[in-house]
């Protein structure tokens, strides 16, 4: 059943890059340190520009994601559904989440798999970054399907019964 | 730390995505605010507020912490 209906497919067609590009980026950093651990530190060091420029695309993605919703549903609709504000909420946590991992690689660039603190915090942001974008992926589809294969999340979040 | 906020605010990701991800977040308050009627106009101002406090914190804390680690590692 659907609980909402789109003005246009820009959220469908936008919304799909908003969550491939950042999970795919999250799946990169881990892959580096998965080869930084394994004593493959040069291998990790060759993935620091391909992490980048895929955090950056990222938020570029995320931001079409948000135009994109702005479009297609009713602007009132962000304000009165509880669905809609825990995902405007989410959006603008994830966001945030992708723009540190891009700023910490920027400025660390391939120093940054030989570095504690920073390499952890990457670590860190690209583990709830793959929770938040997949959270909001969940929201999407059960909006969308009216039924996601993430709903105890969103049960544990109270947002559905 | 001066540096660090110089180069990040100098890169790409700040031109192409934090600077456009702000305006849109302005202008989704903006229509948000002007849509809604009824009962949910009284408690627009609510939703604006929480939604301005998780940019503010998500903002400074995420994007700060990078700063400031990125420094501190120097």
């Amino acid at each position: 059943m659907r609980l909402v209906t789109l003005y246009t497919p820009w959220h469908s067609i936008t919304a799909h890059f908003g969550v491939a590009i950042p999970v795919t980026a999250s799946i990169l950093v881990i892959i580096a340190l998965i080869a930084k651990l394994c004593g493959r530190e040069d291998f990790a060091r060759r993935l620091t520009y391909p992490i980048r420029v895929f955090l950056l695309l990222s938020m570029i993605s995320l931001v079409l994601a948000c135009a994109g919703a702005l479009i297609d549903f009713p602007a009132s609709a962000f304000a009165s559904s509880p669905l809609f504000s825990f995902k405007t909420t989410f959006a603008i946590i994830t966001f945030f989440v992708y723009a540190g991992m891009y700023y910490t690689v920027t400025l660390k660039d391939e120093e940054i798999w030989n570095t504690k603190l920073c390499l952890a915090y990457l670590i860190v942001l690209a583990v709830v970054g793959l929770f938040t974008v997949s959270t909001l992926g969940a929201v999407g589809g059960y909006l969308g399907k009216g039924h996601t294969v993430l709903e105890f999340v969103l049960r544990a979040f109270g947002l559905i019964s | 730390m001066k540096d660090e906020l110089k180069r990040m605010l100098g890169s790409w990701g700040t031109y192409l995505a934090v600077i456009p991800f702000i305006v849109l977040l302005i202008y989704g308050a903006v229509a948000v605010f002007s849509a809604v009627k009824g009962a949910v106009a009284n408690s627009v101002g609510s939703w604006l507020l929480s939604k301005f406090l998780v940019f503010v914190v998500s903002a400074v804390v995420l994007v700060g912490i990078s700063a400031l680690i990125t420094g501190f590692e120097r």
